[in-house]
């Protein structure tokens, strides 16, 4: 953890919540999905709508439309305000490197790609391998709606 | 007349011995390569997977998880490292999405559906079954 999150110091902005789980990551579990591996990914191994206004392709660019699809909207406040989900996108640069979802008492969720789940702030994962948080994304609880259909399905999804 | 011909001859007859030599050495050599590259290849293969995956376990982007010198080096192994990556996959306990990424790269096959993209479980299965149908043995 330390050498690709120098910031990060266990037990204290980070706590590991689940084992290491090669079947999802971080952009399904910002959607609380634990079973599929979701990216814009260019090479075709994730699932990703099939939808002309989300290409595949893993900029910033597509995935804050992502959300913005799901009601959304860029914000710049960090803190938890009740009755918000909230969303953060890391960045290095402008290229997208992880995605975190804000659980009701303020702290953030996070898959490490196919490693464990932590709970964490946004301060510990940055500075290292995903950059900076460069979006975070809010919504009102009473604006829900299903995320765009993937490939493969899932069913219904309401976040 | 007749010592011109035979100058001619001559002189083709040494070029084609020649050319034949030259193209036993090379592939005299070629097996000395490949021999040496097939008997270290699966320790290689071994080592630069588990780098790989250890670098660039948090990784969620395909494209960072490409961005790897291990990856490169794996990609350089060619197509005789096929048989390893299928073999570690049908026996590794954790699918991983490296093993897409890696199979998809080193033979441009392109064996997932849409229908089950992302799939892990699925992927691997769709793998396995592409590997049997080209008859590709795990090393």
């Amino acid at each position: 953890m330390k050498r690709e999150f120098p910031n990060s110091l266990e037990g204290e902005n980070y706590k590991i919540t689940s084992p290491h789980d090669t079947l999802y990551n971080c952009f399904a579990w910002a959607l609380g999905i634990d079973n599929r591996y979701i990216w814009p990914d260019p090479y075709g191994n994730a699932a990703w709508p099939n939808d002309p206004d989300l290409p595949r392709s893993d900029t910033l660019e597509v995935i804050v439309k992502f959300f913005q699809k799901i009601n959304f909207e860029v914000t710049s406040d960090r803190q938890r305000h009740a009755n918000f989900h909230r969303i953060a996108i890391y960045c290095n640069g402008n290229s997208p490197t992880h995605l975190a979802r804000q659980l009701p008492d303020g702290k953030w969720t996070s898959k490490l790609g196919e490693s464990i789940d932590i709970s964490h702030t946004l301060e510990a994962l940055e500075d290292g391998s995903y950059g900076k948080v460069k979006v975070i994304m809010a919504r009102h609880s009473s604006k829900t709606r299903p995320i765009p259909e993937l490939h493969p399905k899932l069913g219904l999804i309401i976040l | 007349m007749k010592s011109v011909t035979k100058k001619t001859n001559d002189r083709q007859i040494t070029l084609n011995y020649s050319h034949t030599r030259a193209k036993v050495k090379k592939k005299y050599d070629l097996e000395i390569i490949e021999s040496l590259h097939k008997a270290k290849l699966p320790r290689l293969f071994n080592t630069h997977f588990k780098k790989w995956v250890e670098e660039t376990e948090f990784y969620s982007s395909p494209s960072m998880i490409k961005n790897n010198k291990n990856f490169l080096s794996l990609l350089q192994l060619g197509k005789m490292a096929i048989p390893y990556a299928i073999d570690r996959l049908k026996n590794d306990a954790t699918p991983r999405v490296h093993f897409f990424i890696l199979l998809s790269s080193l033979t441009r096959a392109n064996p997932i559906g849409d229908d089950i993209r992302g799939d892990i479980k699925k992927m691997k299965t769709a793998w396995i079954k592409w590997a049997k149908e080209q008859n590709i043995k795990g090393a």
